[in-house]
């Protein structure tokens, strides 16, 4: 979706739907039966609406398909009979953009379904932020990468969000897993799905050898840039000597001592803050082209 | 003999010993591979060993280094090794990250891993292949 004029309709209905599987439609499968969107009419909402909630996977053939699909989704499960008029406003107002005619039913599956962590667009994070923002107050400036504030929630149009914790070991080979599993949906070639899965392994690791445990959160942004975004945060001591660690003289014990700077080489976006004694939390975001 | 889902399987082939990895690598099970093959080195007096890491997910720099590490203390016991199999993708994410495998030798696939070896052992047709314990 890269004209503005259809954001606020995929922030509603993304709600609902899975955006990550939003890149392909056409077909619904529908507990084996394959249903075309246009044949599905108001009385199919409350089943259509139980199986979004049950994780149906909408697949799209092509972005330019994905407005007339949202349309068509928040048609059935509104039981407006008429197709959705796009929306009049100004692209910039992003939050309350909801299309009204599905509004209440969103905030209504936001309140009960699944998918209810993907309100991390809204308010409650932007709180969750702010709180952390005096932990990583010393942040540290590495190369290339932004010294600012710690990630505001994003204004893209939507997000899925997936998150990892990460205990032991055999949680970073899960992490790994489950990065590359979204990164394929959102239509990755299997090239960069490694590379990002590597990533995934690198900061898992991470965490794993020097915080003891922490967590992954990947997230598939969408909106004008879309991209895949992941963030490893831990309350472990922190790393001292990043500049050091980000040189390339190091050598780190047990790796290469390359793991961090060679997922800064690999990523379109890198930012590392930590806090001796307080923690470390890295954001890395791959675009999708 | 029982096939131990927490391990990977070293399979003896004459006297070289073969390792397929066909699965995601965490690593408690990279370091007992470590400790295996040096182990089955020892046992079969084994001349030769191939790391076939075509099943493999990713190869982080910690499994690059614990590969790498393979070679290198396999070497000091006199065997050769060749990892094969390192798919295109895996291939172009470690010269991106930077990573070396430190001089181990690779090969495209198995086959001609196995022709890299057929030097030092012919592979007759009828070989008989079993697993370590």
């Amino acid at each position: 979706m890269t004209q503005p004029a259809d954001e606020p309709m995929v922030a509603a209905l993304s709600v609902h739907l899975n955006p990550i599987l939003a890149r392909a439609v056409l077909t619904l499968s529908l507990s084996r039966t394959k249903l075309s969107l246009e044949r599905l009419g108001p009385a199919d909402g409350p089943a259509l609406q139980a199986a979004i909630e049950r994780g149906l996977k909408l697949y799209i053939h092509s972005p330019p398909q994905l407005r007339r699909c949202m349309q068509d989704v928040a048609r059935v499960i509104s039981g407006v009979t008429q197709p959705v008029p796009p929306p009049v406003e100004p692209p910039s107002s992003t939050s309350g953009r909801t299309i009204s005619t599905s509004k209440s039913d969103v905030r209504a599956a936001e309140r009960r379904g699944p998918s209810s962590s993907r309100s991390n667009g809204g308010n409650g994070s932007a709180v969750a932020s702010a709180a952390k923002a005096d932990v990583y107050a010393s942040a540290v400036a590495i190369g290339s990468a932004a010294v600012r504030a710690p990630p505001q929630p994003a204004a893209v149009s939507s997000r899925f969000k997936m998150v990892v914790p990460i205990r032991d070991e055999n949680d970073i080979v899960v992490a790994r897993g489950r990065g590359r599993e979204m990164c394929d949906r959102m239509g990755f070639s299997s090239a960069v799905q490694i590379k990002l899965a590597t990533i995934i392994s690198e900061l898992a690791r991470n965490i794993v050898q020097y915080a003891g445990q922490g967590e992954i959160t990947m997230t598939a942004v969408l909106g004008e840039t879309p991209g895949f975004e992941v963030l490893a945060e831990d309350r472990g001591p922190g790393i001292p000597n990043l500049d050091h660690v980000m040189s390339d003289s190091y050598r780190s014990k047990r790796g290469l001592g390359i793991g961090l700077k060679g997922t800064r080489k690999m990523m379109d976006e890198f930012e590392i803050w930590t806090n001796p004694g307080g923690g470390t939390r890295v954001r890395v975001c791959k675009y999708l082209r | 003999m029982m096939l131990d889902a927490g391990r990977i399987p070293i399979i003896t082939l004459h006297d070289f010993l073969l390792v397929p990895i066909q699965t995601a690598l965490s690593d408690r099970l990279v370091s007992q591979l470590k400790d295996d093959i040096t182990a089955a080195i020892v046992r079969v007096a084994a001349r030769g060993l191939i790391v076939d890491v075509s099943g493999i997910d990713v190869m982080d720099s910690y499994i690059s280094r614990s590969l790498r590490d393979i070679g290198m203390v396999a070497r000091l016991m006199g065997v050769r090794t060749v990892i094969a199999g390192i798919n295109p993708m895996i291939a172009m994410t470690l010269v991106e990250m930077d990573i070396s495998l430190g001089g181990v030798d690779t090969a495209l696939n198995l086959e001609s891993a196995l022709e890299q070896f057929a030097n030092i052992v012919r592979v007759l047709p009828e070989t008989e292949i079993w697993r370590e314990e």
